[in-house]
Protein backbone atom coordinates (compact mmCIF):
# COMPACT_ATOMS: atom_id res chain seq x y z
CA UNK A 1 0.00 0.00 0.00
CA UNK A 2 3.13 2.13 0.56
CA UNK A 3 4.46 1.57 -2.08
CA UNK A 4 1.75 2.45 -4.48
CA UNK A 5 1.04 5.90 -3.01
CA UNK A 6 4.62 6.37 -3.41
CA UNK A 7 4.43 5.16 -6.62
CA UNK A 8 1.51 7.17 -7.51
CA UNK A 9 3.41 10.48 -6.06
CA UNK A 10 6.42 9.84 -8.04
CA UNK A 11 4.64 9.22 -11.01
CA UNK A 12 1.38 11.03 -11.48
CA UNK A 13 1.89 12.63 -14.53
CA UNK A 14 2.94 9.57 -16.55
CA UNK A 15 -0.48 8.14 -15.53
CA UNK A 16 -2.42 11.30 -16.11
CA UNK A 17 -0.75 11.35 -19.20
CA UNK A 18 -2.11 7.85 -19.91
CA UNK A 19 -5.26 8.65 -18.57
CA UNK A 20 -5.36 11.62 -21.49
CA UNK A 21 -4.52 8.73 -23.57
CA UNK A 22 -6.75 6.30 -23.28
CA UNK A 23 -10.01 9.14 -22.70
CA UNK A 24 -8.79 10.71 -26.24
CA UNK A 25 -8.63 7.33 -27.93
CA UNK A 26 -12.14 5.86 -26.88
CA UNK A 27 -13.49 9.24 -27.30
CA UNK A 28 -12.91 8.91 -31.22
CA UNK A 29 -13.47 5.16 -31.17
CA UNK A 30 -16.68 5.63 -29.78
CA UNK A 31 -17.58 8.70 -31.82
CA UNK A 32 -16.52 7.50 -35.08
CA UNK A 33 -17.42 3.66 -34.14
CA UNK A 34 -20.76 4.94 -33.72
CA UNK A 35 -20.91 6.67 -37.36
CA UNK A 36 -19.40 4.37 -39.06
CA UNK A 37 -21.57 1.74 -37.25
CA UNK A 38 -24.71 3.24 -38.15
CA UNK A 39 -23.70 3.49 -41.80
CA UNK A 40 -22.95 -0.14 -41.81
CA UNK A 41 -25.86 -0.94 -39.94
CA UNK A 42 -28.02 0.99 -43.01
CA UNK A 43 -26.15 -0.89 -45.37
CA UNK A 44 -27.06 -3.93 -43.65
CA UNK A 45 -30.93 -3.52 -43.85
CA UNK A 46 -30.73 -1.74 -47.10
CA UNK A 47 -32.81 -2.80 -50.63
CA UNK A 48 -29.90 -3.60 -52.40
CA UNK A 49 -28.27 -7.29 -51.74
CA UNK A 50 -24.74 -6.66 -52.83
CA UNK A 51 -24.45 -3.97 -50.05
CA UNK A 52 -26.13 -6.18 -47.92
CA UNK A 53 -23.71 -9.54 -48.51
CA UNK A 54 -20.67 -6.85 -48.47
CA UNK A 55 -21.98 -5.21 -44.93
CA UNK A 56 -22.65 -8.84 -43.86
CA UNK A 57 -18.77 -10.23 -44.27
CA UNK A 58 -17.40 -6.91 -42.93
CA UNK A 59 -19.61 -7.86 -39.52
CA UNK A 60 -18.83 -11.11 -39.68
CA UNK A 61 -15.38 -11.18 -40.36
CA UNK A 62 -14.57 -8.03 -37.90
CA UNK A 63 -16.44 -9.93 -35.46
CA UNK A 64 -14.46 -14.10 -35.98
CA UNK A 65 -11.18 -12.60 -35.72
CA UNK A 66 -9.22 -11.00 -32.51
CA UNK A 67 -8.93 -7.80 -31.58
CA UNK A 68 -4.90 -7.79 -31.57
CA UNK A 69 -5.05 -9.72 -34.50
CA UNK A 70 -6.77 -6.61 -36.47
CA UNK A 71 -4.72 -3.99 -34.54
CA UNK A 72 -1.52 -5.85 -36.32
CA UNK A 73 -3.00 -6.04 -39.41
CA UNK A 74 -3.88 -2.64 -39.71
CA UNK A 75 -0.91 -1.34 -37.47
CA UNK A 76 1.53 -3.50 -40.35
CA UNK A 77 -0.63 -3.35 -43.47
CA UNK A 78 -2.76 -0.05 -43.43
CA UNK A 79 0.88 2.23 -44.13
CA UNK A 80 1.53 0.11 -47.24
CA UNK A 81 -2.19 0.95 -48.34
CA UNK A 82 -2.05 4.44 -47.89
CA UNK A 83 -0.55 6.37 -50.27
CA UNK A 84 0.59 9.13 -47.22
CA UNK A 85 2.92 8.30 -43.79
CA UNK A 86 0.76 7.59 -41.20
CA UNK A 87 1.72 7.38 -37.27
CA UNK A 88 1.23 4.05 -34.88
CA UNK A 89 -1.54 5.74 -33.07
CA UNK A 90 -3.43 6.71 -36.38
CA UNK A 91 -3.19 3.14 -37.20
CA UNK A 92 -3.76 1.50 -34.00
CA UNK A 93 -7.17 4.15 -33.93
CA UNK A 94 -8.59 3.20 -37.73
CA UNK A 95 -8.23 -0.45 -36.18
CA UNK A 96 -9.93 0.44 -33.01
CA UNK A 97 -12.81 2.35 -34.49
CA UNK A 98 -13.02 -0.39 -37.65
CA UNK A 99 -13.67 -3.27 -34.76
CA UNK A 100 -15.92 -1.21 -32.81
CA UNK A 101 -18.31 -0.05 -36.10
CA UNK A 102 -19.28 -3.96 -36.29
CA UNK A 103 -20.22 -4.46 -33.20
CA UNK A 104 -21.84 -1.18 -32.74
CA UNK A 105 -23.85 -1.85 -36.01
CA UNK A 106 -25.16 -4.73 -34.73
CA UNK A 107 -26.69 -3.14 -31.79
CA UNK A 108 -27.83 -0.42 -33.85
CA UNK A 109 -29.77 -3.08 -36.26
CA UNK A 110 -30.75 -4.99 -33.35
CA UNK A 111 -32.60 -2.01 -32.13
CA UNK A 112 -34.29 -1.04 -35.13
CA UNK A 113 -35.80 -4.27 -35.75
CA UNK A 114 -37.19 -4.09 -32.36
CA UNK A 115 -39.15 -1.15 -33.20
CA UNK A 116 -42.53 -2.11 -33.72
CA UNK A 117 -43.52 -2.90 -38.11
CA UNK A 118 -46.54 -0.77 -37.44
CA UNK A 119 -44.65 2.37 -36.61
CA UNK A 120 -42.75 2.10 -39.88
CA UNK A 121 -46.08 1.08 -41.49
CA UNK A 122 -48.15 4.31 -39.47
CA UNK A 123 -45.29 6.88 -40.47
CA UNK A 124 -45.15 5.91 -43.95
CA UNK A 125 -49.16 6.04 -43.91
CA UNK A 126 -49.04 9.73 -43.00
CA UNK A 127 -47.12 10.63 -46.11
CA UNK A 128 -43.33 10.67 -44.39
CA UNK A 129 -40.31 10.74 -46.98
CA UNK A 130 -38.12 7.50 -46.09
CA UNK A 131 -35.85 10.05 -44.11
CA UNK A 132 -37.92 11.31 -42.11
CA UNK A 133 -39.77 7.89 -41.12
CA UNK A 134 -36.16 6.77 -40.27
CA UNK A 135 -35.01 9.69 -38.27
CA UNK A 136 -37.87 10.92 -36.78
CA UNK A 137 -40.19 8.04 -35.83
CA UNK A 138 -38.00 5.31 -35.75
CA UNK A 139 -34.56 6.43 -34.71
CA UNK A 140 -35.78 8.17 -31.51
CA UNK A 141 -37.86 5.02 -30.54
CA UNK A 142 -34.64 2.53 -31.35
CA UNK A 143 -32.14 4.81 -29.12
CA UNK A 144 -33.93 3.52 -26.11
CA UNK A 145 -33.51 0.01 -27.29
CA UNK A 146 -29.70 0.18 -28.84
CA UNK A 147 -28.55 2.44 -25.65
CA UNK A 148 -28.34 -0.57 -23.06
CA UNK A 149 -26.17 -2.43 -25.07
CA UNK A 150 -24.66 0.45 -26.49
CA UNK A 151 -23.37 1.77 -22.87
CA UNK A 152 -21.55 -2.35 -22.60
CA UNK A 153 -20.03 -1.68 -25.67
CA UNK A 154 -18.77 2.22 -24.90
CA UNK A 155 -17.10 0.39 -21.86
CA UNK A 156 -15.30 -2.87 -23.43
CA UNK A 157 -14.02 -0.23 -26.01
CA UNK A 158 -12.65 2.16 -23.16
CA UNK A 159 -10.75 -1.64 -21.45
CA UNK A 160 -10.19 -2.28 -25.58
CA UNK A 161 -7.75 0.66 -25.85
CA UNK A 162 -5.51 -0.72 -23.40
CA UNK A 163 -4.61 -3.22 -25.92
CA UNK A 164 -2.89 -0.27 -27.92
CA UNK A 165 0.32 -0.72 -25.25
CA UNK A 166 1.33 -3.13 -27.43
CA UNK A 167 2.14 -0.98 -29.79
CA UNK A 168 3.38 1.87 -27.48
CA UNK A 169 0.70 4.39 -28.26
CA UNK A 170 0.13 6.59 -25.64
CA UNK A 171 -2.83 5.55 -23.55
CA UNK A 172 -2.62 4.22 -19.42
CA UNK A 173 -1.98 0.44 -20.04
CA UNK A 174 1.06 1.98 -21.88
CA UNK A 175 2.06 4.26 -18.94
CA UNK A 176 1.71 1.31 -16.70
CA UNK A 177 4.47 -0.12 -18.91
CA UNK A 178 6.76 2.95 -18.99
CA UNK A 179 6.58 3.09 -14.75
CA UNK A 180 7.13 -0.67 -14.46
CA UNK A 181 9.98 -0.39 -16.23
CA UNK A 182 11.43 2.78 -15.10
CA UNK A 183 10.93 1.08 -11.34
CA UNK A 184 10.28 -3.10 -11.46
CA UNK A 185 7.03 -2.12 -9.33
CA UNK A 186 4.45 -4.44 -11.31
CA UNK A 187 1.80 -5.22 -8.74
CA UNK A 188 1.62 -1.93 -7.69
CA UNK A 189 1.44 0.16 -11.20
CA UNK A 190 -0.89 -2.44 -12.09
CA UNK A 191 -3.13 -1.74 -9.15
CA UNK A 192 -2.89 1.96 -9.99
CA UNK A 193 -3.98 1.66 -13.89
CA UNK A 194 -6.53 -1.15 -12.67
CA UNK A 195 -8.30 1.54 -10.25
CA UNK A 196 -8.32 4.07 -12.42
CA UNK A 197 -9.86 2.17 -15.53
CA UNK A 198 -12.06 1.23 -12.72
CA UNK A 199 -13.19 4.78 -11.66
CA UNK A 200 -13.46 5.73 -15.07
CA UNK A 201 -16.03 2.93 -16.32
CA UNK A 202 -17.94 2.88 -12.94
CA UNK A 203 -18.46 6.89 -13.59
CA UNK A 204 -19.85 6.27 -17.49
CA UNK A 205 -21.87 3.34 -16.80
CA UNK A 206 -23.87 5.94 -14.12
CA UNK A 207 -24.02 8.55 -16.78
CA UNK A 208 -25.25 6.48 -19.63
CA UNK A 209 -27.78 4.92 -17.00
CA UNK A 210 -29.01 8.74 -16.19
CA UNK A 211 -29.30 9.58 -20.06
CA UNK A 212 -30.94 6.46 -20.38
CA UNK A 213 -33.32 7.11 -17.45
CA UNK A 214 -33.74 10.75 -19.21
CA UNK A 215 -34.75 9.08 -22.81
CA UNK A 216 -37.70 6.47 -21.59
CA UNK A 217 -39.45 9.61 -19.79
CA UNK A 218 -42.10 9.24 -22.38
CA UNK A 219 -42.98 5.30 -20.83
CA UNK B 1 -71.44 9.95 -62.99
CA UNK B 2 -69.27 11.52 -60.14
CA UNK B 3 -65.18 11.09 -60.65
CA UNK B 4 -63.37 8.29 -60.39
CA UNK B 5 -60.21 8.32 -57.48
CA UNK B 6 -59.14 5.18 -57.28
CA UNK B 7 -58.97 2.92 -59.94
CA UNK B 8 -57.62 -0.97 -59.40
CA UNK B 9 -56.69 -3.10 -62.08
CA UNK B 10 -56.28 -7.19 -61.86
CA UNK B 11 -54.40 -6.92 -58.60
CA UNK B 12 -52.52 -9.69 -57.60
CA UNK B 13 -50.15 -10.21 -54.73
CA UNK B 14 -48.19 -12.98 -52.92
CA UNK B 15 -46.52 -13.99 -50.25
CA UNK B 16 -44.08 -16.51 -51.37
CA UNK B 17 -45.98 -19.15 -52.61
CA UNK B 18 -49.54 -18.10 -51.19
CA UNK B 19 -51.67 -16.25 -53.65
CA UNK B 20 -53.22 -13.21 -51.64
CA UNK B 21 -54.81 -11.22 -54.31
CA UNK B 22 -55.72 -13.01 -57.14
CA UNK B 23 -56.60 -9.89 -59.49
CA UNK B 24 -58.85 -7.36 -58.13
CA UNK B 25 -60.53 -4.88 -59.96
CA UNK B 26 -62.10 -1.94 -58.31
CA UNK B 27 -62.92 1.88 -59.17
CA UNK B 28 -63.95 4.05 -56.07
CA UNK B 29 -65.57 7.22 -56.60
CA UNK B 30 -65.23 10.40 -54.62
CA UNK B 31 -67.53 10.27 -51.86
CA UNK B 32 -68.05 6.53 -51.99
CA UNK B 33 -68.62 4.78 -48.64
CA UNK B 34 -67.22 0.93 -49.38
CA UNK B 35 -67.19 -1.84 -46.71
CA UNK B 36 -64.81 -4.32 -47.21
CA UNK B 37 -66.21 -7.84 -45.63
CA UNK B 38 -65.36 -11.68 -45.41
CA UNK B 39 -63.64 -14.35 -43.81
CA UNK B 40 -60.02 -13.57 -42.16
CA UNK B 41 -56.75 -14.50 -44.69
CA UNK B 42 -58.89 -13.77 -47.53
CA UNK B 43 -57.28 -10.95 -48.89
CA UNK B 44 -59.13 -7.90 -47.23
CA UNK B 45 -56.51 -6.38 -45.58
CA UNK B 46 -53.80 -6.97 -47.98
CA UNK B 47 -56.01 -5.23 -50.79
CA UNK B 48 -56.30 -1.66 -48.35
CA UNK B 49 -52.57 -1.98 -48.08
CA UNK B 50 -51.85 -2.33 -51.69
CA UNK B 51 -53.97 0.91 -52.11
CA UNK B 52 -50.90 3.21 -50.78
CA UNK B 53 -48.48 0.77 -51.73
CA UNK B 54 -47.55 -0.15 -47.67
CA UNK B 55 -47.62 -3.51 -49.84
CA UNK B 56 -46.31 -3.64 -53.43
CA UNK B 57 -48.72 -5.24 -55.82
CA UNK B 58 -46.86 -8.66 -58.04
CA UNK B 59 -49.32 -7.34 -60.56
CA UNK B 60 -52.15 -5.18 -61.53
CA UNK B 61 -51.98 -1.65 -61.77
CA UNK B 62 -53.58 1.23 -58.99
CA UNK B 63 -54.48 4.26 -60.32
CA UNK B 64 -54.99 7.75 -57.77
CA UNK B 65 -56.65 10.35 -59.37
CA UNK B 66 -55.63 9.15 -63.32
CA UNK B 67 -52.24 8.81 -62.07
CA UNK B 68 -50.23 4.99 -61.91
CA UNK B 69 -49.41 5.07 -58.60
CA UNK B 70 -47.02 1.70 -59.81
CA UNK B 71 -44.79 3.79 -62.00
CA UNK B 72 -44.54 6.77 -59.17
CA UNK B 73 -43.40 4.58 -56.18
CA UNK B 74 -40.12 7.37 -55.76
CA UNK B 75 -42.82 9.87 -54.93
CA UNK B 76 -44.98 7.60 -53.05
CA UNK B 77 -45.02 9.74 -50.12
CA UNK B 78 -46.95 12.35 -51.75
CA UNK B 79 -49.65 9.94 -52.90
CA UNK B 80 -49.76 8.73 -49.43
CA UNK B 81 -50.13 12.23 -48.03
CA UNK B 82 -53.38 12.43 -49.69
CA UNK B 83 -54.13 8.50 -48.76
CA UNK B 84 -55.03 8.36 -44.51
CA UNK B 85 -54.82 5.38 -43.10
CA UNK B 86 -55.62 3.74 -39.73
CA UNK B 87 -54.35 0.91 -38.43
CA UNK B 88 -55.97 -1.95 -36.77
CA UNK B 89 -53.32 -1.57 -33.88
CA UNK B 90 -53.61 2.07 -33.71
CA UNK B 91 -50.00 2.80 -34.22
CA UNK B 92 -49.68 5.85 -33.18
CA UNK B 93 -46.14 7.08 -31.93
CA UNK B 94 -45.23 6.33 -28.61
CA UNK B 95 -42.43 8.64 -28.17
CA UNK B 96 -44.42 11.83 -29.10
CA UNK B 97 -47.53 13.87 -27.37
CA UNK B 98 -50.53 13.85 -28.96
CA UNK B 99 -50.42 16.63 -30.07
CA UNK B 100 -46.73 15.92 -31.92
CA UNK B 101 -48.11 12.95 -33.51
CA UNK B 102 -50.77 14.70 -35.14
CA UNK B 103 -48.13 17.90 -36.04
CA UNK B 104 -45.55 15.61 -37.13
CA UNK B 105 -46.55 15.19 -40.71
CA UNK B 106 -47.84 18.26 -41.28
CA UNK B 107 -45.18 20.48 -40.32
CA UNK B 108 -42.00 18.48 -41.96
CA UNK B 109 -44.27 17.50 -45.60
CA UNK B 110 -46.07 20.56 -45.90
CA UNK B 111 -44.30 22.75 -44.62
CA UNK B 112 -47.10 24.47 -41.92
CA UNK B 113 -45.77 26.73 -39.56
CA UNK B 114 -45.52 24.74 -36.07
CA UNK B 115 -47.93 27.56 -34.20
CA UNK B 116 -51.07 26.90 -37.50
CA UNK B 117 -50.52 23.09 -37.31
CA UNK B 118 -51.03 23.13 -33.61
CA UNK B 119 -54.00 25.22 -33.80
CA UNK B 120 -55.44 22.95 -36.98
CA UNK B 121 -54.77 19.64 -34.48
CA UNK B 122 -56.18 21.28 -31.56
CA UNK B 123 -59.73 22.06 -33.53
CA UNK B 124 -59.46 18.22 -34.67
CA UNK B 125 -58.97 17.06 -30.96
CA UNK B 126 -62.61 19.18 -30.28
CA UNK B 127 -63.70 17.18 -33.10
CA UNK B 128 -63.01 14.12 -31.93
CA UNK B 129 -63.48 14.43 -27.79
CA UNK B 130 -59.39 14.36 -27.08
CA UNK B 131 -58.82 18.20 -26.98
CA UNK B 132 -58.37 17.97 -22.85
CA UNK B 133 -55.27 15.01 -24.17
CA UNK B 134 -53.14 17.26 -26.28
CA UNK B 135 -50.22 17.18 -23.84
CA UNK B 136 -50.67 13.80 -22.66
CA UNK B 137 -48.19 11.22 -23.87
CA UNK B 138 -50.03 8.01 -26.05
CA UNK B 139 -49.38 5.55 -23.14
CA UNK B 140 -51.87 7.93 -21.26
CA UNK B 141 -55.02 6.80 -23.25
CA UNK B 142 -56.74 4.00 -23.50
CA UNK B 143 -57.49 1.72 -26.52
CA UNK B 144 -60.54 4.25 -28.05
CA UNK B 145 -58.73 6.97 -27.78
CA UNK B 146 -55.62 6.35 -29.40
CA UNK B 147 -57.77 5.17 -32.50
CA UNK B 148 -59.20 8.42 -32.14
CA UNK B 149 -55.67 9.92 -32.11
CA UNK B 150 -54.62 7.98 -35.06
CA UNK B 151 -57.70 9.19 -37.29
CA UNK B 152 -57.11 12.92 -36.43
CA UNK B 153 -53.45 12.31 -37.28
CA UNK B 154 -54.58 10.95 -40.54
CA UNK B 155 -56.85 14.08 -41.10
CA UNK B 156 -54.33 16.43 -40.29
CA UNK B 157 -53.04 15.86 -43.75
CA UNK B 158 -56.14 16.47 -45.85
CA UNK B 159 -56.54 13.00 -47.04
CA UNK B 160 -58.60 12.97 -50.27
CA UNK B 161 -59.79 8.94 -49.30
CA UNK B 162 -59.50 6.93 -45.82
CA UNK B 163 -58.73 3.69 -45.47
CA UNK B 164 -59.40 1.76 -42.17
CA UNK B 165 -57.83 -1.83 -41.72
CA UNK B 166 -60.22 -3.60 -38.85
CA UNK B 167 -60.12 0.19 -36.68
CA UNK B 168 -62.04 -0.82 -33.84
CA UNK B 169 -60.89 -5.36 -33.87
CA UNK B 170 -58.32 -4.44 -31.42
CA UNK B 171 -60.89 -2.56 -29.21
CA UNK B 172 -62.89 -3.44 -25.68
CA UNK B 173 -66.42 -4.28 -26.53
CA UNK B 174 -67.36 -0.48 -24.81
CA UNK B 175 -64.90 1.41 -27.14
CA UNK B 176 -66.41 0.10 -30.17
CA UNK B 177 -68.34 2.52 -30.30
CA UNK B 178 -66.67 5.88 -29.27
CA UNK B 179 -64.27 4.97 -32.82
CA UNK B 180 -67.68 4.09 -34.97
CA UNK B 181 -69.11 7.53 -34.19
CA UNK B 182 -66.25 9.51 -35.37
CA UNK B 183 -65.86 7.08 -38.89
CA UNK B 184 -69.40 7.68 -38.88
CA UNK B 185 -69.38 11.38 -39.08
CA UNK B 186 -66.17 11.31 -41.39
CA UNK B 187 -68.33 9.06 -43.89
CA UNK B 188 -71.54 11.32 -43.70
CA UNK B 189 -69.02 13.91 -44.11
CA UNK B 190 -68.71 13.05 -47.36
CA UNK B 191 -65.05 11.46 -47.16
CA UNK B 192 -64.28 8.79 -49.43
CA UNK B 193 -63.92 6.26 -47.25
CA UNK B 194 -62.90 2.45 -47.81
CA UNK B 195 -63.38 0.48 -44.39
CA UNK B 196 -62.09 -3.42 -43.56
CA UNK B 197 -64.32 -4.30 -41.02
CA UNK B 198 -65.95 -7.32 -38.96
CA UNK B 199 -68.70 -5.01 -37.56
CA UNK B 200 -71.68 -6.44 -39.62
CA UNK B 201 -74.08 -3.67 -38.88
CA UNK B 202 -72.04 -0.79 -39.26
CA UNK B 203 -71.02 -2.16 -42.26
CA UNK B 204 -74.32 -2.11 -43.45
CA UNK B 205 -75.30 1.26 -41.69
CA UNK B 206 -72.43 3.48 -43.74
CA UNK B 207 -71.92 2.30 -46.76
CA UNK B 208 -73.09 3.15 -50.52
CA UNK B 209 -71.49 -0.59 -51.36
CA UNK B 210 -69.94 -3.57 -50.02
CA UNK B 211 -67.27 -5.46 -51.31
CA UNK B 212 -67.09 -9.30 -50.07
CA UNK B 213 -63.57 -10.71 -50.48
CA UNK B 214 -62.89 -14.24 -49.99
CA UNK B 215 -59.78 -16.26 -51.25
CA UNK B 216 -58.30 -13.19 -52.64
CA UNK B 217 -61.40 -12.37 -55.19
CA UNK B 218 -63.77 -9.83 -55.34
CA UNK B 219 -66.66 -12.77 -54.59
CA UNK B 220 -69.72 -10.16 -54.29
CA UNK B 221 -70.47 -6.44 -54.21
CA UNK B 222 -73.51 -4.38 -54.16
CA UNK B 223 -75.30 -2.18 -52.19
CA UNK B 224 -75.33 -3.10 -48.72
CA UNK B 225 -79.46 -3.82 -48.62
CA UNK B 226 -78.81 -6.61 -51.20
CA UNK B 227 -75.45 -8.36 -50.02
CA UNK B 228 -76.71 -8.75 -46.06
CA UNK B 229 -80.41 -9.42 -47.08
CA UNK B 230 -80.01 -11.70 -50.44
CA UNK B 231 -76.46 -12.49 -50.99
CA UNK B 232 -75.99 -14.39 -54.06
CA UNK B 233 -72.59 -15.89 -53.79
CA UNK B 234 -72.17 -19.29 -51.95
CA UNK B 235 -68.99 -18.04 -49.61
CA UNK B 236 -71.19 -15.05 -49.24
CA UNK B 237 -73.95 -16.95 -48.24
CA UNK B 238 -72.05 -18.99 -45.82
CA UNK B 239 -69.84 -16.12 -44.70
CA UNK B 240 -73.04 -13.84 -43.32
CA UNK B 241 -74.85 -17.50 -42.15
CA UNK B 242 -71.61 -17.80 -39.53
CA UNK B 243 -71.33 -13.98 -38.28
CA UNK B 244 -75.18 -12.52 -38.35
Amino acid sequence: MEKIIRLWNMYYMTFWKGLGGTLWLSALTVFFGTLLGMFVALLHMGKSKILRGVADIYIEILRGTPILLQLYFFWIGLPKLVPFELTDTQCILTALIVNASAYISEIIRAGINAVDKGQWEAARSIGLTETNVMTRVILPQAVKNILPALCNEFISTVKGTSLASVFFVGELMTSQRTVQSATFLALESLTIVGIIYFVLNFVLSKLLVLLERRLTISD
Amino acid sequence: MTDEIIRTENLKKNFGKLEVLKGIDLSVMKGEVISIIGPSGGGKSTFLRCLNLLEIPDEGKIYFEGTDIMTQQKNISKYRQKIGMVFQNFNVFPNMTVLDNITLAPTLEKKIAKKDAEEEAMSLLIRVGLEDKAKEYPRKLSGGQKQRLSIVRALAMHPDVMLFDEPTSALDPEMVKEVLNVIRDLAKSGMTTLVVTHEMAFAREISDRVLFICNGIITEEGNPETIFTCPQAPETIRFLSQVL
